[in-house]
């Protein structure tokens, strides 16, 4: 029974108290996910269970925003795929295949609904993830070596402030 | 036979519903999603339903609704100012279950067994259970807390966890906990004293005077006191001969003592504003029309449905894809090849043959629609006509071999060859 903290809501969804406040549990964009990426969130937190939950590992966002359109209280809101902010992928040099030069790999590239934006290609070769990214976890899905790790937006201010620190 | 009266309609109905919620997830799974959601919320072909409780607790904590919400809760509370809280009786999954828990309580355990006294006036402590509850909705949270008490809802919400996540949610045991207390005393428990997502229906039915409702004219009851039909047929466990104010707010109008009385005299009926000559009997020649026109409409929608439904979707390897050579500017020539695979069933496709040395390999495709695109030629027309011999690869290790003929350009030379690989 044991789930992740480390969840991402779905695309369009607002920030987490919001998001929470208007949530109805109804697990209508969990029936309508063509990619059964949505899970309703399990366990004995009232506040929480029947909340929808993606666990990229386990099976990650595409951005069909399906699940945004049909929300009847519009806890996920209707955004463009592009303003979709779910949470922040960070790319770890130091395992990635490509960055330490064992091997030409743009498995992450490929598979980024929104490349060229949120991934870009640093000389032809180095993948590298800007501040366009969607969050959706598709590359940390398709990584071989797991060099990818995507961190909620619930959890972003932390990362932040603890970022601004080291720098 | 037994004679069809309105208690077996209502038996039908609410089995129908229980099996639909049970059904509804099924579809969903195999991507038929017309029909989606529990008892919170709820589309059906575009029409939302909305549970009146839940969205009041999202309206006071925002003040903001969505219009789906608002038409959503419109017709269950409308339904409620018309003919009572008949969702209590007709529809709530729950409500079937307890009433079996009831009826299995009187045939196994012996007469003599009363179960709990019941003094205290059902919807005193509904009510009091209801504001406890929302005013530590208020200071506890902004969730929507008191979803979490709808019995409806995690019926529905376990099937939802059970085919859509197969996981199988310790939510039973809640439901089955409350019904084993209420078989143990004996009376719906819940249904009457706790159920919060109750009380607004019952505010709503009581805004209405002249809603649909059981009276007893006193003269026509030939019962013997203490042997009253009606008091056994109760489902709710009230006294339908004395429906003062306090009962009658918990009445659900399911007229199960309308019918026991029937046979003894016909003391109690409905009462409504509805008046029978705005229904008048319909023609046999009539009956018979509506009758085929509704099986014939049932008939091709269940058609539709099955056509549209995918029963073995994972099973059935879709593999026939297409292949088209477009010219760019330049002279590029661009194979695409597009292979649907909208279940996720392909492990990788294998492209060899006489193109321009390239070899496309797609690792881990899951539910994607895979288009990759080969140069086959640049700067000179390629032979034709040409093969493109492709290996699509399953997840369970079946191979299958494809091959395309093409014979046509496409002229799209207006346009650079934008190489999304590079």
């Amino acid at each position: 029974m044991w789930q992740s903290d480390n969840f991402l809501r779905p695309p369009g969804a607002r920030d987490e108290k919001e998001f929470l406040a208007r949530c109805l549990q109804c697990g209508q964009c969990a029936q309508v996910c063509i990619f059964d990426c949505i899970k309703m969130r399990r366990g004995f937190n009232v506040f929480m269970a029947g909340t929808p939950e993606i666990n990229p590992k386990a099976a990650p966002c595409h951005l069909c925003m399906r699940c945004s359109e049909i929300c009847p209280s519009d806890a996920l809101h209707d955004v463009d795929i592009y303003d979709v902010r779910m949470g922040f992928a960070e790319l770890d040099q130091k395992k990635c295949l490509t960055w330490t030069e064992k091997l030409l790999c743009r498995t992450c590239y490929e598979r980024c609904p929104i490349k060229w934006k949120a991934m870009i290609l640093e000389a032809g070769e180095y993948p590298i993830i800007t501040r366009e990214c969607a969050g959706c976890g598709l590359c940390e899905y398709v990584c071989p070596v797991d060099a990818i790790v995507v961190t909620p937006t619930r959890f972003q201010k932390d990362r932040e402030v603890a970022s601004g620190e080291d720098v | 036979m037994k004679k069809r009266d309105l208690k077996t309609y209502r038996r039908a109905f609410q089995i129908f519903v229980a099996l639909a919620f049970i059904i509804i997830p099924l579809l969903n799974r195999s991507r038929y999603s017309m029909v989606y959601g529990n008892f919170l919320s709820f589309h059906m072909f575009g029409i939302p339903l909305a549970d009146p409780l839940a969205v009041l607790q999202l309206t006071i904590k925002n003040f903001y609704f969505t219009l789906d919400n608002f038409i959503g809760t419109l017709l269950p509370l409308l339904l409620a100012l018309c003919l009572g809280t008949v969702f209590c009786s007709w529809i709530c999954p729950y409500g079937l279950l307890s009433e079996w828990t009831q009826k299995l309580k009187k045939k196994i355990l012996p007469r003599s067994y009363k179960g709990l006294p019941l003094v205290m006036p059902g919807f005193k402590v509904k009510v009091l259970v209801f504001c406890l509850g929302f005013i530590g909705f208020f200071l506890l949270s902004t969730t929507p807390v008191l979803n979490q008490l709808s019995t409806a809802a995690w019926y529905s919400r376990f099937f939802q966890y059970y085919f859509g996540q197969d996981v199988i949610s310790l939510c039973f045991l809640f439901l089955l906990g409350l019904l084993v207390i209420e078989f143990i005393a004996g009376k719906r428990l819940w249904c009457r004293y706790v159920c919060p997502q109750s009380v607004l229906i019952i505010v709503t039915k009581l805004l209405n005077r002249k809603r649909l409702r059981v009276v007893f004219n006193a003269e026509k009851c030939i019962c013997k006191p203490g042997y009253e039909r009606c008091d056994m047929a109760c489902t709710l466990s009230l006294h339908p001969k004395t429906l003062l104010d306090s009962l009658e707010t918990e009445c659900s109008n399911c007229g199960d003592c309308v019918l026991a009385c029937k046979k003894m005299g016909s003391a109690l009926h409905f009462t409504s504003f509805i008046r029978k000559s705005w229904f008048p009997a319909p023609q046999k020649a009539f009956k018979a029309f509506a009758t085929v026109l509704v099986l014939t409409m049932v008939a091709a929608g269940g058609y539709v449905g099955y056509q549209k439904i995918d029963w073995f979707a994972p099973a059935k390897p879709d593999t026939i894809g297409s292949v088209v050579l477009t010219r760019y500017a330049n002279e590029v020539y661009v194979l695409s090849l597009e292979v649907p695979d909208p279940n996720g069933i392909i492990k990788k496709i294998e492209t060899n043959g006489k193109h321009i040395g390239m070899e496309t390999m797609l690792t881990s495709v899951k539910k994607w629609i895979n288009s990759p695109e080969i140069i086959v030629s640049e700067g000179s027309v390629p032979e034709l006509p040409f093969t493109t011999n492709m290996n699509v690869i399953f997840h369970d290790g079946r191979t299958e071999a494809m091959t395309f003929e093409t014979d046509t350009v496409i002229d799209n030379s207006s346009e650079v060859f934008d190489d999304p690989w590079f």
